[in-house]
Parts: structure tokens; C-alpha cells; sequence
């Protein structure tokens, strides 16, 4: 077995390990939605190191991207997908997308409105820093609201609320014992959200003394997220959900193989550092990644429509993601999708199958095809979506096993 | 399944030629579009000229505002060179009929002046066959072939034509034209022998076309018959329900276009009867629509004949198995109005013609301006012994008010502050939003469009959406001077729209919310929705009014006159 430090150093391609277009299209479709001919075909140009320091940045028409969108700004969910399917920065979407898995801010707990603006603040520190992004999303009223916890009084603390900070945000399930929920609860009081507005009233916070994790104070919300911070389990914590997002859902990764980007991560929670080193990596770039995911509904339409070069109509597309279970916005439970096999049974199956069907309609594939000058239609999607080179009739290609797979 | 496509399509290319080519032989003289097409169409389109139709819309200058539409212009670039409307005029010299049949097999007849006023749309069909068979995969799918007295071609195996003497007919369906071309079977039932078309045409024809719809065809499809349905609420029911009602028991229903001077008018008709418990929209003899009151900035205005308390004695059969919806209905009538007879003492006070008011607003820039401006609504209507009923109806409204505030209380959301004002001698009820704590009153949420009013002026009430709309109907109702006018119509709905260019100020002062809807609804990119919202706009402020009647008499009928600038 390679050490962990090997297998997170930047892949350099060789003729022992070539860069290919199955590796470029792994790339693309892990760093966003979907591979378009043109996007391969640079990616496989420029190879992987300067792919993904291209790709974590913000391309130059992006500014006129998001002038292009103002009219977009607050359409709930269907903006968002359009937003999706039309960026030019899809690793920003990407991980727009992981923190709200991440969060599971819900806007059918919450309102439009609150979940609207949640999803912006994720997105302004999507690629940012963890722990910039925890304080904000600490003091925003869509966390509150949609955890039920409105009203964080002295008397009556939101263990509800400490409990997902502790399990689901930051150090992880089986870190912490009920005193740290209560404790880290009592943090929190004086946090309201009133009028959809987070306040802070200071006569409901409780100023005595805290022990959460083991260290004590006088903390209050700011107090509580350091000591959060700060604990080695929550960069452990975060790094293990980024791995699953990025890497693999398929199995679990050791403890020793993380712990050098945990390391890493811990030092300065810088998010986009995290990603581009496992973006970069040996490991990433291995048969432990490859096809190691299963799309998602919204991953699954986007790379349909990126490939066919389409651009389909966002407000009932995002019905019928809804329908096969991913609702923009509206993550069924505060833990977020399930994700992985959870996405596939018989019926989400023959609905993928219906929605790859509706979108070929829309499409001109032969048009795709001689447009990059391929007269072989079948052909040239097959090396496209499945980097194969059996021609299948597209939809074959579009319902198939391999296609399901990111 | 692609292999049966392509061979599909040879087989229907090769039928079609023989089956031209079989007619070519026979006398070439077709008889009329309405002999021509069998019987059994769900909709028939006949437009008797529609050169006129170009000049009129380019007389009104729609055609200049439809010239930046990408297709338009597109489609105007082609046929310019090979004459633009002079074109239209004599390839469509004998009328155009578009006719539709069940299965997605829909056919497109024009009728030319003669053979010779087809040869410029041959001649673009070979070029555009030659160019399109360069393509690697056009293979056997395009073609263009000549045979005697016609052609026959297509570009894409998708849309197929044919053209015999002076027609040319156009279809997605190869075997369609194939029928349409061969030699009739005796018992050849024709679109012209069809007994519900001639009843129809009967009211339809004399004008530039008529548009006939089979309703008893579509109304055994299930969505469309969900399309006619509403919502099923009270209040659907008391404003749409005789149209839904008439065209779920139609046989047929139709429109018929005039064109006169600077106005065309659009006359529908459908047989349907109205039942029994939709009588509440019929006036009795010698009653009818009060005429429109006029406020500045009107935008739209209506006049309805609704007799509540006959709707209300007809409930049960209107609601038959006391649906959500009724019982919704009663319920909140008996909170609003509790412990009263609903239908006498209560529906029975209102006096069955009803005034609706539609105005733009204007904002007091002290108070704050709504980032996205809705126009103000008001109901006008007259009741019976105002004085006692007046108060009756004060509580029924304050108790509207308490609900909606309360309901706005649980959810965190501010309410409706209640307060009275005098205007012209009348003191009213209205309630408002406060702006106290509000970032940014230049672009104030959308609560702060409404007002709620409610004013009493003699024997009419004016239930109002902004107390700025319901002052400017109490002058409206003053100048009537009280009295009841006498009535302006036999009609029992009637919507008056004014001027388009002020509909379009409006439309535009909402442009981030029409355009987000548009991206997001249809797939188009930010900058196209923009040109065609810019598009739209401008053929709206071309219009100089409008107005739409609804007459119960022997069936329904609706008819829609717009006035062109």
C-alpha cells in the first residue's frame, strides 16, 4: 500500500500513466456537471495540473456572467438550476451544492426567501474558508428557522440547533456527549430570528461559564464555533464529506489515508486549497475514484444537457429532478441527501430513462456531432459520455449503468 | 427504430410522388378547400384573404413591430427577394384553410390565384432542396420532384408538400397528402357536407376568416377538459363559470375575424346552454350592465351581471358533492356574516350588477415605492338598505382583515393597521403597511401595493385595494349623481381595456419579474427574453383599446374589438 502523502501528490502524467480522455472527463465531471466536446478537449490539452488551477478560479467572463443573471436574482430554486447548467464556473456550483447538502437548509422548513439568501452566502464561500463560512452561516436566520429554533431563550436553549452544529457541521457523530449539546446550546442563547431577521438579544443569552469538548469559558456563539474550529475532528469531519462529495461514496476511506488533508485543512480551513489538492492527486486520478459515484438528478440532466449542448427550460426541469428526488433547495432532511445508490431503484430508473429520452428530443446530436467534426454520431457521444468507443444509439448511452456514474 | 424511420420516410416520399403523379393525370380542376378535406377535423382555420390580413397588420404597423423577431425576420429576408407580400397575396389568392385531425395529422391548403403563383415557392423549394441534400445525412430524406401539373417535396422528411395546379398543400403526415391526392370513393364525405360546420358557418362566415373548434371532439380528451375545468373555487365559479360551463357542453365553438378601418373584431360564439344553476349570470329583461366608471390611470375596467343570492340558493348543484372549495366558501361567509340568512339577509342585499376597476398606482415617495408596482383594484356595487347593511358589511370586512393579520402573525410577517379618512364628504375604512424599520423605500416589498379601503357613498360600496383607487371612485360614483344609470348593455360581462401604451408602462415598471419568468420558464437566455419582452411591449402599445362582451342568447356569445393606433 502507498503512503497517504504519495497518493496526495499531484498526479504527473508518464507513459506509465498516461492523461487521457477518460481521466480529463473524470476531472470535468467531478469539478461540475458535465463534459462538453470543447471542454474535453481542452482539458485533455492542457493536462490535469493546469485543468484544475483553471478551473478554481474564476474564468474572465464570469463578472459578465453574473451581470447576465441580475434578472435571475431572486428566483428561488429554478434560478439556481438555470444558473447550474449556464456557469462558466461549475467547481463554484459544485461545492454550492456541497454545502448545501452539507447545511441541509431547507426552504420548504424555512421560506424562498431565507433559503434564497442562504444558498448566495454559500456560494460567496463556496471556494472560500470553513471557518469564514461557519460564522456566517452561524449568524444567518435560514439556519434558525429551518431547525425550528426561532427563539434561543436563556431558559429553554436549542439543543436541536447544538446538536446538528456539533453532528452534522462540524466535529461529527461521537465526539460529543449530551453536556456538550446542552452546553454548546446555552452558547447560542440570545440568537432570534425575528421578521426573518437574525437578532441578538443579549438579556436571553446565558453569560456563565460553558465546558464544550473539554475547554470552558464564557463562550457565546463566535466562542462556541472556535472551540468547534478547533477541534482536530471537525477538519477530519469535513475532509471525510469532501472525499465522499469529490472522491468516492462508494467506500469508506481509511482514517491514515484523510489525515494529511485533514492536516492540511486544519491549519487555515482554506476550502479551495482542499479541493485542488484532491482534484490534483494521484488518488483522485486512480481506479479508488474512478466511477466511484452515482450522479445525482441534478448532476445526472446537467451532463445530459452540456453534452447535447442544450440549454433546457429550468422551471419544470427542476420538477422533474424534484420528482426523481432532488429538490433544489429542499434537501428531505437536515442531514441533506442520502446520495449514492440511494438515488437509483426501479422507479427513479425508468424516470432517468423518460428524462434522457425528453432532452434528446430537444436536441440536434447529429448538429453536436458535425459541429466538431465527427460524421459518426453514435461514435462520437459514445467517446464523449463513456469514453468508449462501441457506438450505442445515444439514449442507450444516456441510460446506461456507466452513464449513472460520475 | 431508426432504420424504420428512414425507411418510413422513403416509403412515404415514393407514395406521395406516385400519388401527385396519379392525380396529375386526372383533371387538374380541385375543387374547393371545404370540398377537398374529409369531415372529422377537430378545428378548422379559413382565412379568405390573408393578404388583406398582412396589409392591415402592416397598416397598423405590427409587422414593423414583430420585424425583430429572429424568425420574422428571418422568413421576411426569404421571401423578400422573391416578392414579400405580393407573394402572399396571389399564393394565397383563393383563401388558406388549415385543418386538423385527430392523431396529430393536421393539413395546410393554400389556394393561389393560378398555377403560375406557385412557380417562385417551386423554385425556392429546389434551392433550398439542393442546398439541404449537400448535407452527409440528408440521403433519401430530402427531395424535390417535379411531375405533370405539380411537385412534390420536402426538406427534412419531417414537413412534406405538394402542389397541383393552383394549391399547394402542406403536412407532417406523408399518407395525408397521399389520401388528399388520390381520386375520391364515392361515399367521400366532404369538410363542406359536414352538418355541426355548415351550423357553425352560419355565424361565422362574411368576415376575413373564422376559426371553428369540435367541441364535442375535444371534449372527450382528458386534458382538455382539465384545461376547462378551473379551480373549482366560488370565486372561479361566479367570474368564469358560465364560459367553462358553455364550452364543456358545446358541441361546437367558433370565432369569427373582422377588419374594419382601424379596428378588428373577434366574435365567438359556442351553442352551449347554460344550466339552470348558472342563471345567476343572465339579467332579467330590460336589466343589463351598468356603464364603466372612469378613474385616472385606468387601465381596465369591467361590468358584471352576478346575481349572488340565486348563486347561492343554486350551491348545491353548482357544488354537488360539497367539494373543498364550497365548503370553504360557507365557511367563511358564516364567519364574515355570522348568524344571518346568508341569502336574504345577506346575498340578497347585493344588487346584482356588479363595476370592477383596474388603475395603475401612484406612489407617495414620503411613503415608500414598491420594488416591483402592482395596479390598484376595486369592486363597485350597490346594496339594498345601505344604512343598516353598511355597518353589517363594515364588520364582515374588519373581520376579513383580522383574519388575514392574524394569519400574517403566525407566520412573523407584519400586519394591516386599520384607520379611517374623509374624502369628499365620505369617511371610509382603509388599512396599510408600516414603512417604520424598511431599509430601503425606494423598493419596498410587494405588501406595500395594497391598501385595503372600504367606502360607502349613497347606496354603493367601494371595496377597494388602495384607498388612493377608492377616492378616485368615490368622485366617479358622485358624478352618476347617486342615482342608479340606466343599463349600458344586454351583456352580462363586459371588460374594458384602455390604452395599451399605458398597460406597457406598467408591464415595464415589472421587467426583472416578467423577464425571470420568461428565462426560467422556457430555456431562452437573459438577452433574448429581454428582445422579446421589448417586442411585446411594443405591439402592446400599438393597441388603443379593447373590449370584450359576453352575451347569454341562444348559446354564448363573446365578442372582442381592438382598436389599433
Amino acid at each position: 500500500m502507498q503512503d497517504s502523502a504519495a497518493l496526495w501528490s499531484p498526479l504527473a502524467p508518464s507513459s506509465a500513466r498516461p492523461w487521457t480522455p477518460a481521466l480529463a472527463s473524470h476531472l470535468l465531471r467531478r469539478a461540475g456537471f458535465g463534459v462538453s466536446w470543447g471542454e474535453l478537449q481542452q482539458a485533455v490539452a492542457e493536462g490535469p495540473a493546469k485543468t484544475v488551477s483553471r478551473l478554481l478560479q474564476p474564468p474572465s467572463r464570469y463578472e459578465a456572467f453574473e451581470e447576465r443573471l441580475a434578472p435571475l436574482a431572486r428566483g428561488g430554486p429554478e434560478a439556481w438550476l438555470y444558473r447550474i447548467l449556464e456557469t462558466p464556473w461549475p467547481l463554484l456550483e459544485k461545492m454550492t451544492l456541497f454545502w448545501h447538502n452539507h447545511f441541509g437548509v431547507a426552504a420548504s422548513r424555512s421560506t424562498a426567501e431565507l433559503a434564497g439568501s442562504f444558498i448566495s452566502l454559500l456560494r460567496r464561500h463556496a471556494l472560500g474558508r470553513f471557518d469564514q463560512l461557519l460564522a456566517a452561516v452561524c449568524r444567518h436566520p435560514a439556519l434558525y428557522v429551518s431547525l425550528g429554533a426561532r427563539a434561543c431563550r436563556k431558559s429553554a436553549p436549542e439543543t436541536g440547533l447544538a446538536s446538528a452544529l456539533l453532528g452534522l457541521y462540524t466535529v461529527g457523530p461521537g465526539v460529543f456527549g449530551e453536556s456538550d449539546v446542552r452546553e454548546t446550546a446555552r452558547a447560542f442563547t440570545g440568537a432570534y430570528v425575528l421578521r426573518d431577521e437574525f437578532r441578538w438579544l443579549d438579556y436571553e443569552h446565558d453569560a456563565g461559564e460553558k465546558t464544550i469538548l473539554g475547554r470552558k469559558g464564557n463562550f457565546d456563539i463566535d466562542g462556541a464555533v472556535r472551540v468547534l474550529l478547533e477541534h482536530p475532528s471537525t477538519a477530519r469531519f469535513i475532509v471525510r464529506k469532501v472525499y465522499r462529495w469529490l472522491v468516492s461514496e462508494m467506500d469508506e476511506p481509511a482514517g491514515e489515508l484523510l489525515e494529511p488533508l485533514a492536516a492540511g485543512f486544519a491549519r487555515d480551513y482554506d476550502i479551495a486549497r482542499l479541493v485542488g489538492t484532491v482534484l490534483r492527486s494521484n488518488h483522485f486520478f486512480s481506479e479508488a475514484a474512478y466511477k466511484r459515484r452515482v450522479k445525482s438528478p441534478v448532476e445526472y440532466a446537467a451532463a445530459i444537457a452540456a453534452a447535447l449542448e442544450i440549454s433546457p427550460p429550468a422551471a419544470p426541469l427542476h420538477q422533474r429532478l424534484a420528482g426523481l428526488g432532488q429538490n433544489l433547495f429542499d434537501p428531505p432532511t437536515r442531514e441533506g441527501w442520502a446520495g449514492g445508490r440511494s438515488w437509483l431503484n426501479q422507479f427513479t430508473l425508468v424516470a432517468r430513462a423518460n428524462l434522457a429520452a425528453s432532452m434528446l428530443a430537444q436536441a440536434r446530436p447529429e448538429a453536436v456531432a458535425e459541429k466538431h467534426g465527427s460524421k459518426d454520431v453514435r461514435s462520437f457521444f459514445a467517446r464523449l459520455l463513456i469514453q468508449s468507443e462501441t457506438p450505442a444509439p445515444i439514449l442507450d448511452i444516456l441510460v446506461s449503468t456507466e452513464f449513472q456514474l460520475a | 427504430m431508426k432504420a424504420i424511420d428512414v425507411v418510413g420516410r422513403a416509403w412515404a416520399s415514393l407514395v406521395l410522388l406516385l400519388a401527385c403523379a396519379a392525380y396529375a393525370q386526372a383533371p387538374p380542376a380541385l375543387p374547393k378547400a371545404l370540398e377537398w378535406l374529409p369531415q372529422g377535423a377537430l378545428a378548422v382555420l379559413r382565412i379568405e384573404q390573408p393578404a388583406e390580413l398582412l396589409d392591415a397588420a402592416s397598416r397598423w404597423g405590427l409587422l414593423e413591430a414583430l420585424s425583430s423577431n429572429p424568425d420574422l425576420s428571418n422568413l421576411e429576408r426569404l421571401l423578400g427577394p422573391l416578392g414579400g407580400k405580393s407573394l402572399v397575396s396571389g399564393l394565397t389568392a383563393g383563401g388558406l384553410t388549415v385543418a386538423a385531425y385527430p392523431g396529430d395529422r393536421t393539413v395546410i391548403v393554400a389556394d393561389a390565384r393560378d398555377a403560375s403563383s406557385l412557380e417562385p415557392i417551386h423554385k425556392l423549394a429546389q434551392t433550398l432542396v439542393a442546398l439541404q441534400k449537400n448535407s452527409p445525412k440528408a440521403g433519401d430524406r430530402v427531395f424535390y420532384r417535379e411531375h405533370p401539373g405539380g411537385a412534390s417535396w420536402t426538406f427534412d422528411g419531417k414537413q412534406f408538400f405538394a402542389s397541383m395546379g393552383g394549391r399547394l398543400a402542406m403536412s407532417s403526415r406523408a399518407d395525408v397528402l397521399k389520401a388528399l391526392f388520390q381520386p375520391r370513393p364515392a361515399d367521400f364525405q366532404p369538410l363542406s357536407s359536414w352538418t355541426v360546420l355548415a351550423e357553425a358557418r352560419k355565424r361565422l362566415e362574411g368576415g376575413a376568416g373564422w376559426l371553428f373548434l369540435n367541441l364535442a371532439l375535444l371534449n372527450q380528451d382528458p386534458n382538455f377538459r382539465k384545461s376547462l375545468a378551473g379551480d373549482g373555487s366560488a370565486l372561479d365559479v361566479i367570474v368564469a363559470g358560465f364560459l367553462r360551463q358553455s364550452l364543456q357542453n358545446a358541441p361546437w365553438a367558433g370565432l369569427a375575424l373582422r377588419i374594419e378601418g382601424g379596428e378588428f373584431q373577434i366574435r365567438g360564439f359556442s351553442d352551449g346552454r347554460l344550466p339552470r344553476a348558472m342563471a345567476f349570470t343572465t339579467p332579467a329583461p330590460g336589466q343589463g350592465l351598468l356603464p364603466k366608471l372612469s378613474v385616472p390611470r385606468e387601465l381596465a375596467s369591467a361590468s358584471l351581471w352576478r346575481d349572488l343570492a340565486l348563486f347561492y340558493s343554486a350551491r348545491d348543484v353548482i357544488f354537488p358533492e360539497r367539494s373543498s372549495a364550497g365548503i370553504l366558501f360557507e365557511n367563511f361567509m358564516e364567519i364574515f356574516f355570522s348568524g344571518r340568512d346568508l341569502k336574504n339577509e345577506v346575498f340578497a342585499r347585493f344588487h346584482p350588477a356588479v363595476r370592477l376597476v383596474v388603475a395603475e398606482q401612484r406612489y407617495d415617495p414620503a411613503i415608500g415605492v414598491p420594488e416591483e408596482p402592482y395596479p390598484a383594484v376595486a369592486l363597485v356595487f350597490r346594496v339594498d338598505r345601505p344604512d343598516e347593511f353598511g355597518e353589517i358589511f363594515e364588520e364582515a370586512w374588519q373581520k376579513a382583515i383580522g383574519i388575514t393579520n392574524f394569519t400574517r402573525g403566525q407566520q412573523a410577517q407584519p400586519g394591516i393597521i386599520l384607520d379611517k379618512a374623509t374624502h369628499a364628504g365620505v369617511t371610509f375604512t382603509y388599512g396599510y403597511f408600516s414603512v417604520r424599520g424598511e431599509k430601503d423605500r425606494g423598493k419596498l416589498p410587494a405588501r406595500f401595493n395594497v391598501r385595503p379601503s372600504l367606502a360607502r357613498t349613497g347606496p354603493y360600496f367601494i371595496l377597494s385595494s388602495t384607498d388612493q383607487l377608492a377616492r378616485d371612485l368615490i368622485d366617479a360614483v358622485r358624478r352618476e349623481d347617486g342615482r342608479t344609470p340606466p343599463p349600458a348593455s344586454a351583456a352580462h360581462t363586459l371588460i374594458e381595456i384602455g390604452s395599451g401604451a399605458q398597460i406597457a408602462a406598467l408591464l415595464e415598471a415589472n421587467r426583472a419579474s416578467y423577464l425571470r419568468q420568461n428565462v426560467l420558464s422556457s430555456g431562452k437566455k437573459p438577452e433574448a427574453a429581454a428582445k422579446e419582452f421589448d417586442n411585446n411591449l411594443a405591439l402592446l402599445r400599438r393597441i388603443a383599446g379593447a373590449t370584450l362582451a359576453f352575451t347569454s342568447a341562444d348559446g354564448q356569445t363573446a365578442e372582442l374589438t381592438v382598436r389599433i393606433k
